[in-house]
């Protein structure tokens, strides 16, 4: 189906990958998996021409799609047979509603209007997107939106479809489902796809091959089991399966279970892992609200919500898209005043302090770490923020030091890494030391070592006393670091208590771990290595 | 909310809605009697407020009948100050003072008669009436529509105007979002310096927002079709054909001697311009999803339209006139009822 012989990329003279081989199946599901920045996306896009055409670099080699040379096509002429789907959804929409950006490619290929109209009832009904049809694109949710691009994309009737990380923004549940869509898809209609992915624990279990852009150059394809025993990027179950020395090894939650058999048998009787500890003692409360309600116009976005952040304490808030995480987060930050109840912040009313003491009661790391950088360097980048705050010269580029050490001040802040600059953006609003720090939907686009690194961190700085809140999807990590996790469900609290607590008790929220492990109650694979160490 | 399917197919085609408003007014420059300019006003505002679309642009009506009253208003202030004087009855005179000689053509303050106030309000009127009818037809069809049902070769330039609608309000909603990101980070300074601290996340962003919709429309297969060839004859002819339009409409309005048969440019430059966009769209292999058709309830539009420009421009003003017009105007609500 598609198959790049001798390939290779270079972008103003940097390789980013080299001399690839590799044919892709007709019917196949395939993973690609990486670093960030390893150049997945670039890979995923020589597929369809968008590189070298639309982002420039320099591509040798050839790339067949349907044995004929992609070379020389423009992507707009193998839009009939590969459907591509970028990492935000809504910025490739092109009408505003969702009928009209179904047919948007159909038009561009001069489908006959009666051929048009069928193909968007088939594919409304397909992906169960009927009850949208009218809709406009700003009022789906991000799991609707997904699906009306994977939607828009089909109605060219594609034998290919090439995704950019279709799940980073979504919710567990929302990100199943778009899953079990593009399974359906391959299983149905004999549909070829391909996925770049960070979160392999969502993924693995339905695909048939992975290609692993190994960021050094080389690009392997082979077969999950043999591309995740070399990886070392690998899923929470991989590594379980690791540590227990299982063989073969286990792609799904299912095989895992079977073979964990004589490992729960041993965890029952080890003592449970016990609660998190916290070195910053006593715990503190510095952020509270009372039953506070807080409305957009008519909407009520949260409802009589009551709670707490402890200093010294890392709290997970979860829900689905729209539950009201990201008003909690403003309200705290005193962007958004509650209708009704209080809300104080070391005795403080956010509403009432200017935003110059405000900023130095709450830090906020925004979803889009970039939002907060305008400098030309790191450097500058932290020279102006000891200035902004008036903190002794060095405090911020010494706390980054410390955070990522090998992180180059001379670079541009949109040159570094997507785990450098969130790093980055998180020593400029930690410097000034507030009590509390918000982070909204941290680990998007964040591989797994990344994802450990940040966790470090947080801990530290709880560790120093901080009260850390983290609005997320991502149940690993919540599993991994976090001691409290809140749930909300439009815009109510339905769950507050330890995160073992609240993650165990919920199927869509449970990690990996503990779905093998059940009924005991470890989460993490830390846990069973510590659980097991005394034994072994 | 109503199924969108039910509503759809009694789409009336937008040129339909336009033919009926430019009759109207064709018929509002004919009226010598600003009563007939009222009975207008009247019908088409209630033929906008019970036939208009449920999209965006259905408020419009509302605010051309703002931005007509304003109008009025601003009119007699500026006539009150400033206007000349007009004998008659006197309602209330305004303190005057004398200008300076280079001035004498203009009159300040001074008596307001009731003729002059009524002669403003009848020169008003008609800019009232055209402002109100262009409202209605902007409220009465979707601009998106508006495009659909453009010739083809005028397609994609549509595309771009509907991308930029869609596209506008996220860069809005990134600044909101960048805002509020660097005032928590407590940024102190000149103006000056924290405008620029904005500006550059919302300029980077933007970048990258339109990067990622140029890969999304190129992999969709936008402009596959266009034609590099020939694509220079058609653009000269629509260039030549729409010069000799505006030539046209410039004999007509300005007559002159040497050149006495404007209606002729006019009709043989619409006629090289229509072969021009033929032309054009003749090699696009572009097709539109769901094109709404003209059908009776459509084609009786325009010709409503005409029959109240025929009766405004001809027959005597009485009070059954006025009441006659006023139900021709008024005839679309009849046939196609409420639409929304």
């Amino acid at each position: 189906m598609i198959s790049l012989t001798n390939t290779s990329l270079r972008y103003q003279g940097d390789s980013v990958f080299a001399d690839v081989n590799l044919e892709i199946l007709a019917g196949e599901f395939v993973l690609l998996m990486g670093a960030t920045g390893s150049g997945k996306s670039s890979l995923l896009r020589v597929m369809n021409g968008l590189t070298p055409h639309l982002t420039g670099g320099e591509l040798t080699g050839d790339v067949h799609v349907n044995d004929r040379s992609i070379r020389n096509l423009r992507p707009r002429d193998l839009a009939a047979s590969i459907g591509y789907i970028g990492q935000d959804p809504l910025a490739g929409f092109v009408s505003d509603r969702v009928e009209d950006e179904l047919a948007f490619t159909m038009e561009s290929l001069g489908l006959s209007p009666e051929v048009m109209r069928k193909r968007v009832e088939e594919t409304l009904d397909l992906l169960g997107l009927n009850a949208l049809r009218a809709r406009s694109m700003a009022t789906l949710s991000a799991g609707e939106q997904q699906r009306v691009a994977i939607g828009a994309a089909l109605t060219a009737h594609p034998k290919i479809l090439l995704l950019d990380e279709p799940t980073s923004a979504l919710d567990p549940t929302a990100a199943d489902e778009v899953l079990a869509l593009l399974q359906r898809l391959v299983h149905d209609v004999g549909m070829t796809i391909i996925i770049a992915e960070h979160r392999l624990e969502r993924v693995v279990q339905y695909v048939d091959r992975i290609i692993h852009v190994h960021g050094d150059g080389r690009v392997t394809i082979s077969d999950p089991v043999t591309a995740l025993r070399e990886s070392e990027f690998v899923p929470p179950l991989i590594e379980l399966a690791r540590l227990e020395s299982w063989d073969p090894l286990p792609l799904t939650i299912r095989d895992a279970r079977r073979l964990a058999e004589s490992l729960r048998e041993r965890l029952a009787t080890a003592s449970p892992p016990g609660k998190r500890h916290n070195t910053f003692l006593p715990a503190e409360t510095f952020a509270l609200c009372d039953s506070i309600t807080v409305t957009y116009g008519k909407r009520v976005a949260l409802r009589d919500i009551s709670l707490s952040f402890n200093r010294g304490t890392i709290s997970a808030v979860m829900g689905r898209n729209g539950a009201g995480k990201s008003t909690l987060l403003a309200t705290f930050v005193g962007l958004k005043s509650p209708d009704k109840g209080a809300l104080t912040l070391g005795g403080h009313k956010p509403s009432e302090l200017s935003s110059q003491s405000l900023s130095r009661l709450v830090g906020f790391v925004p979803q889009e770490p970039g939002d907060l950088l305008f400098s030309e360097s790191v450097t500058a980048e932290c020279e102006a923020n000891d200035k902004d705050r008036g903190l002794i010269a060095g405090t911020t580029a010494n706390l980054l030091n410390l955070i990522t050490p090998e992180i180059d001040h001379r670079l541009h802040p949109r040159d570094l890494s997507e785990g450098q600059r969130l790093a980055l953006a998180l020593a400029v609003v930690a410097a000034a030391e507030p009590p509390l720090l918000l982070l909204d939907e941290p680990t998007r686009g964040l591989d797994y070592r990344a994802k450990a690194r940040l966790g470090s961190i947080l801990r530290k700085l709880a560790n120093e006393g901080h009260a850390i809140v983290l609005a997320t999807h991502d149940v690993e990590l919540v599993a991994e670091i976090a001691d409290r996790v809140m749930v909300l469900a439009e815009g109510e609290l339905v769950a507050d208590g330890d995160t073992e607590e609240v993650l165990t008790a919920s199927p869509a929220f449970a990690p990996q771990i503990q779905k093998i492990l059940a009924p005991s109650r470890f989460m993490t694979v830390r846990d069973v290595a510590h659980a097991e160490q005394p034994l072994a | 909310m109503k199924p969108a399917t039910a509503r759809r197919s009694t789409r009336i085609h937008p040129l339909a809605w336009w033919g009926w408003a430019i009759a109207l007014t064709f018929a509002a420059s004919a009226a010598a009697n600003t009563w007939t300019l009222v009975a207008i006003a009247a019908g088409v505002v209630v033929v906008s407020l019970t036939c208009r679309s449920d999209g965006p642009w259905r408020h419009s009506i509302n605010y051309a009948i703002y931005l007509a009253a304003t109008l009025l208003v601003i009119r007699l202030v500026i006539a009150i100050l400033f206007g000349a004087k007009i004998p008659g009855h006197v309602l209330f005179t305004m303190p005057s003072t004398h200008l300076p000689q280079w001035l004498s053509g203009i009159s300040l303050g001074g008596p307001v008669t009731s003729e002059k106030i009524l002669l403003i309000l009848r020169e008003g009127a008609k800019l009232a009436t055209l402002v109100i009818i262009f409202g209605a037809a902007s409220s009465l069809t979707q601009p998106k529509e508006l495009l659909k049902s453009l010739p083809r070769a005028l397609h994609e330039a549509g595309v771009i105007v509907v991308v930029s609608t869609t596209f506008l309000p996220q860069i809005v909603a990134s600044i909101k979002r960048i805002r509020t990101a660097q005032r928590l980070r407590g940024s102190r300074g000149s103006r000056g310096l924290s405008l620029t601290r904005v500006l550059i996340p919302v300029i980077e962003d933007a970048l990258t927002k339109s990067l990622d919709l140029a890969a999304a429309m190129e992999s969709r297969g936008y402009g596959r079709t266009q034609e590099k060839h020939g694509r220079r004859v058609s653009a000269s002819m629509l260039l030549l054909g729409l010069l000799g339009m505006v030539a046209g409409v410039y004999l007509l309005l300005i007559p002159t001697s040497f050149i006495n048969f404007p209606w002729a440019v006019l009709a043989v430059a619409a006629a090289i311009s229509i072969i021009g966009l033929w032309l054009s769209g003749k090699n696009l292999r572009l097709t539109v999803y769901r094109p709404i058709k003209w059908n009776l309830e459509a084609i009786a539009l325009p010709i409503l339209g005409v029959s109240v420009a025929a009766t405004a421009g001809t027959l005597l003003h009485t009070n059954a006139t006025l009441l006659f017009i006023l139900l021709l105007v008024c005839a679309p609500v009849l046939y196609l009822g409420r639409q929304s």
